[in-house]
């Protein structure tokens, strides 16, 4: 068959009009197959008959097929393109998102605010270079009492009301609950040599009616420095610097006297209010103040008790409750909820 | 201590307001807990009745003038004891008063009684709320100032103060005086002790005997006699009050008043009733018996120190007095017994009667033996004074070791190395003067401190460190931080273990709880058998706060599964609580340390969620648990593995015991419904626990690290029909040995039908790769078939057709 010149334009014509027609994908690849097909497409087809032209109108009808050809693929690329995008647009419209729906959360746990506010205490430590260590939490009198100055029968004994184990050997018990985390100190400096500097938390057990302020088992964590050269003005520095780590950079720190058997001089150690920064409110009660821990240099004879040269050595230790530390950030007012292990408790940290 | 601060000002001047005081107070020497106020009492001042007279037709009421600052008033009064020229406390109109007939505090309003019109009142006691006394009105001391307010005149304020355990010296108003005095400047005053003796010698009308020297440093005993019983002094009486100790009579309210002066407890015997007039400080005899002050007939023994006389225990030394010797209506001679005794002996005796004394309380602390003759003078001075008595002349005074005076040195360089900074001679000096310490300076280096004989507690260097520091105020001290070397690496590896294990179950959906280390023995019982209980007994508190924390726990167990069941009222749809905590393992001798093993324990329940955070109706089951477990295998690079195995209170066939190498190292399995039926817990329960102890030598800290393979992976599908009872970890393991197989996954299970009775199939995801090629398709089938083989042979396993 041999195509007259003048019929591109017609074709041209006709499948501008079609393509207009076209739409959707299908009726655009229908479009594609008749005008453009590789194999039957009638543009092809013109361009196809061209050699068999005679010589003279081979030229002009090359030119035109050309032509026709780049003008309807272009064509076809602005629709295909028109139709993407209105496709693109009805899928947003109809697959509209409620955006406020809750998401598909990954299941995970929380660990119990003692463990947390226990590492955070750590953490600042490490940061002034205090170091773990652990020890038991079945103790000896020797190690809970003799050897930190609190003798059978002394009056100090009061300040750490202690649960004892059996059995009873000789009228004595030789075992007890650890009252405080200090007898592990003991054994680090039996251990070794100063300079010591370890933070030595754990759990503590005391005979004590337990009720908003009162627990029976706590955790504590005590701090021990022991070196040549240490003074009562490094352990003021010391704890002003676990406190601003604790309650914030803004904090300051007070000492005031206070007794502890194996400690001299013993100091308490308070920080300004950070509810109402020293002005008075109902958690410093009024004073601006509140307490944190107890504190002091560690008692000559205690030093001397590990084998240690009170006269060369001298150290600071301090001793702090982590639920107490944990209620103060926290706003907690009852000290129950640590070991009731209530969810609605345990899920908020 | 309740210290009133009108009676401190007898000993020394006040020159800071109330709170100010507390302040220093609490900063330099112990905690002021609570100041409590005067009332206001707004509108109540001092007059005087300048006339009295019997309302006609009234049996009590009496009809008064009172000179009050304003002028001349006319109340009405009530009172029986009102009468002309009496000081009175006068409440004019609109003063607020406590008022007994309504029983709270009222406005006072003109009244007309009995057609008598009365201007204000004559206050009681009552009504101004200084004690329940409403039996007449107060009558003020003579030389009351006419128009003073009352506030001024009677008001004292009360700090109450808490005490240290080694300063007997601060439950006495002196103490705190001398504290006062170094904290604000002044002087302190020490009453005055001189008295005039106008009976015969003490020597001969009574002896004593200290039988046990060790026990008592020093007994100290005065007689008076024709002393005459009634109430004390309205002042005695206030003080006493104040420091929250009721008056009774005027001698025994003598003995609390010089004990709260000096510190030092004291007591009166009737003297007539001391058999022989002889008194025998001693031991008590086994079965010997003394009924106390406070009516109890008490059971001694050997170990307590008694008062007695020839005929048996008059008292329980430093305690309480025995009621046989006990001071009456009939009492003439009063026998003063000022003595100094073993501090941990008195504590010991009143320990074990379960017996706490004021007196007890200041003993324990050990007294100073110099301060028994002081208040020993003090007493008898003041039974002259206001009991009309006679003293004997002397005492007896039974002291055969008198306390040694105490120096210490001080070098100036022990001042710097304690507290970091230089403090001036003069300071140290003024400072230890004004405690009433001795110190002088002796150049070049040193302070020479003379210890006061009430500072019991000051022996060492460092104590006068402390007594310069806190009188000098912390303040003074800079914030410094540690110099000096950093100390040798500490190793914890078992904290360590146990934190990376808190923070892999946390992220993998666990709760961590914190229960009690000790539990009961019920607790223990539900969940572990009667025979493993007699062959591990836990460790047993003898004095624990209740049944529920008896025993120290021997497992985890009962406390997780208690704890899970504590939050199922919550009905949350699944529930992954897990613990980290030692459990106490006592070795065969009970007295020496039990070994603390650190195990991990988990529970599992409740049901898989779905899109909106709810049940999905996909229960939780044994793999969930063992998922976790997996996980921290994974993570901590031990390499578990696990069979079947059996646990007292899991399931058979559902439980598996976790093994490193052929170590057992814990278990994961589902609990049985019998032991949840124990704990009220209605649904399964899937538990894991790990030995973290035994877990910790095997714990990879560093991974073992493989260069990622250039080379593509071949991954095809192997599924095999095996026996039922052929572990599925085993032919994991056996593929797994190929050097070509970088990775085995099993992806299904199936039981039925298609596979045969006593069959099941299984089918594995099967990587291969080599570090060196890449592997082809026919690569990959060859090693398949070579594989096939060995199973086939090991395992009778077949191809699934």
């Amino acid at each position: 068959m041999v195509i007259e010149e003048r019929d591109v334009g017609a074709i041209v014509a006709e499948a501008r009009a079609q393509l207009a027609a076209a739409h959707d994908e299908q009726e655009l690849e229908r479009w594609h197959t008749e005008f453009l097909g590789r194999k039957a497409g009638r543009i092809t087809a013109f361009l196809r008959s061209i050699p068999a032209l005679p010589e003279d109108q081979r030229r002009a009808a090359g030119i035109a097929g050309n032509d026709a050809n780049r003008e309807l693929r272009a064509a076809y690329e602005a629709r295909a393109e028109a139709l993407r995008r209105t496709r693109l647009e009805a899928s947003i419209a109809s697959g509209k998102l409620d955006v406020t729906l809750p998401g598909r959360k990954p299941q995970i746990g929380r660990l119990h605010p003692v463990t947390r506010t226990l590492r955070d205490l750590l953490a600042a430590l490490a940061d002034l270079g205090f170091q773990v260590a652990e020890g038991p939490e079945i103790e000896t009198d020797f190690y809970n009492f003799e050897m930190l100055r609190i003798p059978q029968d002394h009056p100090a004994r009061d300040m750490w009301d202690t649960l004892w184990l059996d059995p009873l050997v000789d009228g004595r018990r030789p075992l007890l609950l650890r009252t405080h985390t200090s007898p592990n100190q003991i054994r680090v400096m039996q251990q070794r040599q100063p300079p010591i500097r370890i933070a030595v938390p754990g759990k503590c057990y005391r005979f004590e009616a337990v009720d908003a302020s009162h627990e029976w088992q706590l955790t504590q964590i005590e701090g021990l420095a022991v070196d040549e050269g240490i003074t009562l003005a490094d352990l003021k520095g010391t704890l002003g610097e676990l406190a601003r780590r604790m309650f914030g950079s803004e904090r300051q720190i007070m000492l005031r006297h206070a007794y502890f058997p194996f400690v001299e001089p013993g100091v308490e150690m308070a920080v300004d209010c950070f509810v109402c920064g020293g002005t008075g409110c109902g958690l410093c009660k009024g004073t601006g103040w509140i307490e944190i821990l107890g504190a002091g240099m560690v008692h000559p004879e205690v030093l001397s008790g590990v084998g240690y040269d009170p006269e060369r050595y001298t150290g600071f230790a301090w001793g702090l409750g982590v639920e107490r530390v944990a209620m103060l950030r926290y706003g907690i007012s009852d000290i129950r909820h640590f070991y009731s292990n209530d969810l609605r408790f345990l899920e908020q940290f | 201590m309740r210290i009133s601060l009108e009676w401190l000002k007898e000993y020394v001047d006040l020159t800071l307001p109330p709170e100010q005081l507390a302040r220093r107070i609490t900063l330099a020497t112990a905690e002021v807990e609570e100041i409590i106020a005067p009332p206001a009492w707004q509108g109540v001042s001092i007059g005087e009745v300048q006339s009295c007279v019997r309302v006609p037709g009234s049996d009590h009421l009496s009809r008064c003038t009172v000179q009050a600052g304003d002028g001349i008033h006319q109340v009405v009064c009530g009172a029986p004891n009102v009468a002309a020229g009496q000081k009175i406390a006068y409440a004019a109109i609109g003063a607020e008063l406590f008022s007994p007939r309504a029983g709270k505090p009222q406005k006072l309003k003109p009244a007309v009684i009995m057609r008598i019109e009365s201007e204000g009142m004559i206050c009681s006691e009552m009504e101004l709320g200084l004690s329940e006394n409403h039996e007449g009105i107060l009558v003020l001391p003579a030389d009351a100032p006419i128009g003073t307010p009352l506030h001024d005149y009677l008001g004292d304020t009360v700090l109450v103060a808490g005490a240290w355990a080694h300063r007997a010296d601060l439950l006495a108003m002196l103490g705190i005086a001398r504290e006062v005095a170094a904290l604000t400047n002044q002087a302190v005053r020490e009453p005055e002790l001189a008295f005039v003796a106008a009976g015969r010698p003490i020597a001969g009308t009574l002896t004593v005997e200290v039988a046990d020297p060790d026990l008592c440093n020093r007994y100290v005993a005065g007689v008076v006699e024709g002393v005459k019983l009634g109430p004390s002094h309205d002042w005695m009486q206030r003080h006493l009050e104040a420091a929250g100790v009721r008056a009774i009579n005027n001698v025994v309210d003598i003995t609390n008043y010089v004990m709260l002066e000096f510190g030092q407890p004291l007591h009166a015997f009737d003297y007539d009733t001391v058999r022989d007039h002889h008194v025998i400080v001693r031991r008590a005899r086994t079965g010997e018996r003394l009924t106390t002050l406070d009516g109890v007939d008490r059971e001694l023994t050997p170990d307590m120190l008694l008062i007695a006389d020839p005929g048996g225990p008059i008292g329980l030394a430093g305690v309480m007095g025995g009621a046989n010797s006990e001071i009456s209506e009939q009492t003439k001679t009063i026998l003063l017994e000022a003595a100094n005794f073993s501090g941990m002996n008195i504590r010991r005796t009143s320990t074990r009667l379960g017996l706490r004394s004021e007196a007890s309380s200041r003993f324990e602390k050990q007294l100073p033996a110099e301060l028994a003759i002081k208040a020993a003078r003090r007493a008898v001075q003041l039974m002259v004074q206001i009991c009309g008595g006679t003293a004997r002349e002397g005492f007896v005074d039974v002291y055969p070791v008198p306390q040694q005076p105490v120096r210490i040195e001080l070098t100036a360089a022990r001042l710097r190395q304690v507290l970091g900074i230089e403090v001036s001679t003069a300071d140290v000096t003024r400072t230890l003067r004004a405690l009433g310490f001795g110190c002088e300076w002796q150049a070049p280096d040193r302070y020479l401190v003379d210890v006061p004989y009430w500072r019991m507690d000051v022996r060492i260097a460092d104590d006068v460190v402390e007594e310069v520091i806190r009188i000098l105020g912390f303040e003074r001290l800079p914030s410094t931080t540690i110099a000096g070397r950093i100390p040798e690496l500490l190793p914890q590896p078992r904290r360590a273990l146990r934190e990376r294990v808190k923070d892999i179950l946390a992220a993998a959906g666990a709760q961590e709880v914190i229960t009690y280390a000790a539990v009961s023995e019920e607790q223990l019982r539900k969940v572990t058998p009667a025979e493993d209980l007699a062959i591990l007994q836990p460790l047993r508190i003898v004095n624990p706060l209740s049944a529920e924390h008896e025993l120290m726990r021997t497992t985890l167990r009962g406390s997780l599964l208690e704890t899970l069941h504590d939050n199922l009222r919550l009905r949350r749809p699944a529930l992954s609580l897990f613990e980290t905590a030692p459990v106490y393992l006592p070795g065969d001798d009970r007295t020496t340390l039990p070994e603390e093993r650190e195990l991990l324990i988990g529970a599992l329940s409740g049901e898989r969620l779905d899109r909106w955070g709810h049940g999905s109706g996909e229960a939780l089951d044994f793999f969930d648990a063992k998922g976790l477990v997996e996980t921290l295998d994974e993570r901590l690079r031990v390499g578990l593995s696990y069979r079947a195995a059996s646990d007292p209170i899991l399931l058979d066939g559902r439980t598996a015991e976790v093994l490193a190498g052929e170590v057992p190292v814990g278990v994961v399995g589902q609990v049985h419904p019998d032991v949840l039926a124990r704990f009220n817990i209605e649904r399964e329960v899937f538990l894991y626990e790990l030995n973290l102890a035994a877990l910790l030598p095997l714990v990879k800290a560093v991974p073992e690290y493989a260069p990622v393979s250039r080379f593509p992976a071949v991954v095809q599908d192997l599924a095999l029909v095996v026996s039922e009872d052929v572990p599925a970890a085993d032919l994991l393991a056996a593929i797994g040995r190929s050097k070509l197989v970088s990775d085995v996954r099993l992806f299904d299970e199936y039981r039925g039908e298609r596979v045969g009775a006593g069959k099941k199939s299984l089918a594995f995801s099967v990587s291969y790769q080599a570090p060196d090629r890449t592997l082809t398709d026919a690569d990959a089938a060859k090693e398949q078939e070579r594989i096939l083989r060995g199973l086939s042979h090991q395992f009778g396993a077949e191809l699934r057709k």
